[in-house]
């Protein structure tokens, strides 16, 4: 692999109908695909720098989706490298049934639910208890909240993580994707491959099961 | 108007109400409801007590890199050239191409010409002659040393 190859500016950026003409072969709908699946296209045509620019707007979201699925930094970073890189492996068979991003979460939610289930995540209540403070220094006495305060926030802190990570593996991933990810109820749906319904009874579940667990945080 | 605990289209309502993804005219009606409602309030107050507690949980920054291990992991997964699996094997002759680069070392040393042929040097050629002026010299005292011719009468 070169290395990492340099993103194309502006002036490289081509309409809808010359994408179409530079690879042969593509389909009349592909000129209505959003810009995502657009670089997709072009990674499957042999276009590495596409991939840099997808790598690099979705880095961030996919690594903090998987943060919280599996809620140790580490491992989220390990998955993460695992969906860009099946992302990269299946590059010469994609194609844009659906949008980008619901076909990327939809391996990241796959990645998520087989490493919970197989239990390769190293959450433990070690990595719980470090978290929030995890690489941080405890201020005192400089006007920023006081130690004790730092310990009850941790203590809050855990016991919000505590509660998502005892949610179901679906209601799991439907919380993050609604509240951290700003996904609607179809992208999520569409993301699960279920229906709307489905997923909002889902859905509806799971902040129920929330709103009990920390009402007394509220 | 039916409350909206009811069911999950009101819930639905309600939580796009509290993550404030509901339209101005939901917003109204929800709110004129909620008045009266003290059920609404409740489920209100307590889901965006649950929006406020997840807000607190921020994820770290991802590690600077992290596209470096990613780009590397794809080289690894590369196909390599046919001529890099030739070159994998002959690696592993590496003891036997030590030994004949040695011998063509030790060939090398055995061709090169011997002591008796380096050339003379300046300091020989400046004996030589040295040696033939001092012959010279030589022969012309003796010359001088040889019994001269008899002179003539008185």
């Amino acid at each position: 692999m070169p290395d990492r190859p340099q993103p194309f500016t502006d002036s490289r950026v081509e309409t809808d109908m010359e994408v179409a003409a530079a690879l042969p072969g593509m389909r009349p709908e592909v000129r209505e695909v959003e810009h995502d699946a657009q670089l997709m296209l072009r990674v499957r045509a042999g276009d590495d720098s596409s991939f840099a620019l997808l790598l690099d707007k979705h880095r961030r979201p996919v690594v903090h989706f998987l943060y919280r699925m599996v809620q140790n930094q580490a491992v989220s970073e390990e998955l993460a490298q695992e969906v860009f890189l099946r992302v990269y492996r299946s590059r010469e068979r994609y194609e844009p049934t659906a949008k980008f991003t619901t076909w990327l979460y939809r391996i990241c939610t796959h990645v998520a639910l087989n490493s919970i289930r197989d239990g390769k995540n190293e959450k433990s209540q070690k990595s719980l208890d470090n978290g929030p403070l995890e690489g941080r220094e405890i201020q005192v006495d400089d006007g920023r909240p006081s130690t004790e305060q730092e310990l009850l926030n941790q203590a809050r802190l855990c016991e919000i993580r505590a509660a998502v990570d005892a949610l179901p593996g679906k209601q799991r991933v439907a919380v993050v994707m609604h509240k951290f990810e700003g996904m609607d109820y179809a992208s999520i749906a569409r993301t699960l491959e279920c229906s709307e319904s489905a997923l909002k009874s889902l859905l509806f579940r799971a902040y129920e099961t929330l709103r009990g667990r920390l009402a007394h945080l509220v | 108007m039916t409350c909206f605990t009811k069911n999950d289209n009101g819930t639905e309502i309600l939580l796009d109400y509290c993550s404030a993804t509901a339209s101005p005219k939901v917003v109204t009606a929800v709110e004129a409801h909620a008045q009266a409602c003290q059920q609404c309030r409740d489920l209100i107050a307590a889901q965006r007590g649950v929006f406020e507690s997840l807000d607190q949980w921020q994820a770290p920054e991802v590690s600077a890199n992290f596209d470096q291990r990613l780009y590397a992991r794809i080289a690894e997964q590369r196909p390599q050239p046919f001529w890099t699996a030739w070159f994998n094997g002959i690696s592993l002759w590496k003891p036997a191409l030590a030994g004949g680069l040695a011998c063509a070392a030790l060939a090398l040393v055995l061709l090169m010409p011997g002591p008796h042929e380096v050339p003379r040097t300046d300091a020989s050629k400046r004996i030589e002659h040295v040696d033939m002026d001092q012959v010279e010299q030589a022969l012309e005292d003796l010359d001088l040393l040889a019994p001269q011719p008899a002179a003539g009468p008185m």
